[in-house]
């Protein structure tokens, strides 16, 4: 391999970045987790997981713009047009899973119940 | 919605604008939308809740703006390393001729003004040409902002980096006492965050716009070889200087790629720099009596050291962020290494210029008096450069090691090319000054013109092989899919 070879290689710049999905944040699981069954709009969305989160996440609005950003930019999430009326006259966006979003949400789930399955057999047989 | 909770979301969406503009843009009217019904919500719950939502709110907006923002710098840099790869697409003669435009109105105005001599128009002339200017560069300053920073931008940003510098390194006898020396800290700081400004963006950011960043720092390498020489000459060889600028700039713009660009830099720096050097050699008006007989041994000195100087200066940024790049590539323990690497380089470059600040009257130097905060001595310095140099040993070896371990042995060269930089930076304070060189034996200084002709080539050959590995670096993506 010549110094050539070397110096041309792609990764010299840009070391690849494998994207990593699992294991979710608990903010974002539970962003994805609310929208899982129909779109939502931002306000909609704080208020689904401050009760799914049983009041342990309670989103700013700046955190939650900034979260629905990031998901955006990683196409787990699109925008689409709200259904709900806005009480202002401005037209509302709402959010909504893509499959993408979709595939993550169900294998982080998926990853939930193995590491429950695992834990629960693991108690069940320590010794009482 | 009653007034007062309509004065808290006002001030609210003042705070908005704050945000990145992409950000803002997106974003700012739904989160305006959020906290206002959030707000009447949580009012219908009592004051003590309203409290509690405004506190989180305004107590975390800090945080999440600054969060943005780093989040965009980390997505530009992103686009600009693919773009990297992406087939080049060529600047319009719109673009070119807005970079070169700084320099051509300095041209100009240098024109003008010279071109006028000593009469009363010149100086007339020469203040409403100066006032334009600025109001010029405020104007662009302005319109750039509004304009998202398009890269031609950078040539304008160069200049005012150079007002900066200036400033921070021309003397002042205004101030006294404690006045003096904040006054000194100022100038040390803002000397600090403009070279800070564009080492970023010459390896992080954008290398090209670095390289328009950064003409106004090579064209000042001149200003100092240019003393000695008749005004009449001067005058034509400081037109031709940022004339050639001019051209530089708008080449670079144009043809929107590196590879070529840093060629154009280094060719430009000589087109620019042999003239000057000649005249400084042969056409000087230092009194018979006080110089010796100009051999061809002055005129390398006077072109070669700053040549190399800025060239390295310029290089440097670029080489040390493929060093960084190459280091990625190895892992975790690549990083570190390079990091090692890059941290020694700096060190010691810091301590070959204490060390040479420790003993030079360089007038300049002396005038940015910065001593408030450093006082260089010569124990400092050489620890400096002493272990600025194992720093970057021990760097080195352990990227060396790690190569050869993935039989990547081959890209020794890259590893090695950056450690000829804190020296060939430094080879003007050494040789045009006979400042023994840090860690270096007194005879060095005083070397015959043979040997330091042959120290000259080597630097010149360090250069162009930095060059050139900028160039390989920088492939585009149809050749990096082939090899």
């Amino acid at each position: 391999m010549s110094l050539d070879d070397i110096l041309r290689e792609r990764t010299l710049f840009h070391p690849m970045k494998s994207e990593s999905t699992s294991p979710l944040t608990e903010a974002t699981f539970f962003i994805l987790l609310s929208l899982s069954p129909s779109a939502k709009h931002g306000y909609a969305i704080m208020k689904e997981v401050k009760v799914l989160s049983k009041g342990r996440i309670v989103f700013s609005t700046g955190t939650l713009y900034g979260a629905l950003r990031r998901l955006l930019e990683q196409g787990w999430i699109k925008r689409v047009s709200d259904p709900e009326p806005n009480p202002t006259d401005r037209e509302r966006k709402a959010y909504t899973l893509t499959e993408r979003g979709r595939k993550v949400v169900n294998a982080e789930i998926e990853r939930l119940k193995s590491l429950l399955t695992t834990a629960q057999q693991r108690t069940s047989e320590s010794p009482s | 919605m009653n007034l007062f909770l309509q004065l808290i979301v006002n001030t609210y969406s003042r705070i908005l604008k704050l945000y990145p503009r992409s950000f803002k843009d997106e974003f700012a009217l739904e989160m305006q939308d959020v906290f206002g019904n959030s707000l009447m919500d949580t009012a219908k719950e009592g004051s003590l809740h309203l409290m509690i939502v405004c506190g989180r709110e305004f107590m975390g907006m800090p945080f999440n703006i600054l969060k943005e923002f780093w989040h965009e710098m980390q997505r530009e840099k992103e686009n600009v390393q693919v773009t990297q790869f992406v087939p080049i697409k060529q600047g319009s003669w719109g673009d070119a001729f807005w970079a070169g435009l700084p320099h051509l109105l300095i041209a100009v105005f240098i024109g003008i003004t010279g071109g006028l001599a000593n009469t009363k128009l010149a100086a007339t002339s020469g203040i409403i040409l100066a006032f334009l200017l600025i109001a010029g560069f405020l104007a662009t300053i302005y319109y750039t902002w509004r304009s998202k920073w398009p890269a031609w931008s950078a040539s304008w940003y160069g200049y005012v980096g150079l007002i900066v510098l200036l400033f921070a390194i021309l003397p002042y006898q205004y101030w006294v006492g404690t006045a003096d020396q904040i006054f000194r800290g100022i100038r040390f700081i803002l000397l600090l965050l403009s070279l800070a400004t564009l080492l970023y963006w010459l390896s992080r950011r954008n290398p090209i716009e670095g390289l328009l960043m950064a003409m106004p720092v090579i064209i000042l390498y001149w200003f100092p070889v240019m003393e000695f020489i008749p005004n009449q000459i001067r005058f034509w060889l400081t037109f031709w200087l940022f004339l050639l600028s001019a051209v530089t700039a708008m080449t670079i713009t144009r043809l929107n790629d590196i590879r070529k660009a840093v060629w154009l830099v280094l060719g430009a720096s000589i087109l620019s720099g042999l003239p000057i050097a000649y005249a400084r050699t042969y056409w000087h008006n230092i009194p018979v009596g006080n110089f010796s007989p100009p051999t061809i041994g002055q005129l390398a000195d006077h072109f070669t050291l700053p040549w190399l100087a800025s060239g390295a200066l310029v290089l440097g940024p670029i080489l040390g962020w493929g060093l960084w790049n190459l280091g990625s590539k190895y892992g975790k323990a690549g990083r570190i290494s390079a990091v090692i690497m890059i941290f020694g380089m700096i060190l010691n470059l810091i301590g070959h210029l204490s060390y040479w600040w420790t003993f030079s009257n360089e007038a300049y130097l002396n005038a940015l008096q910065i001593s408030a905060i450093y006082r260089p001595n010569e124990a400092s310095s050489l620890s400096m450069v002493y272990g600025g140099a194992a720093i970057i040993l021990v760097g080195a070896l352990a990227l060396v090691i790690i190569s050869w371990r993935e039989n990547k042995i081959l890209s020794v060269p890259l590893i090695l090319a950056p450690l000829g930089l804190p020296l060939v930076a430094m080879f003007p304070t050494y040789f045009s000054y006979y400042i023994v060189p840090a860690g270096l034996p007194f005879e060095f200084a005083r070397l015959g013109e043979f040997y330091k002709s042959l120290i000259f080539l080597i630097g010149a050959v360090w250069l162009v092989m930095s060059g050139w590995t900028i160039t390989r670096l920088y492939n585009q993506p149809q050749q990096v899919e082939t090899a």
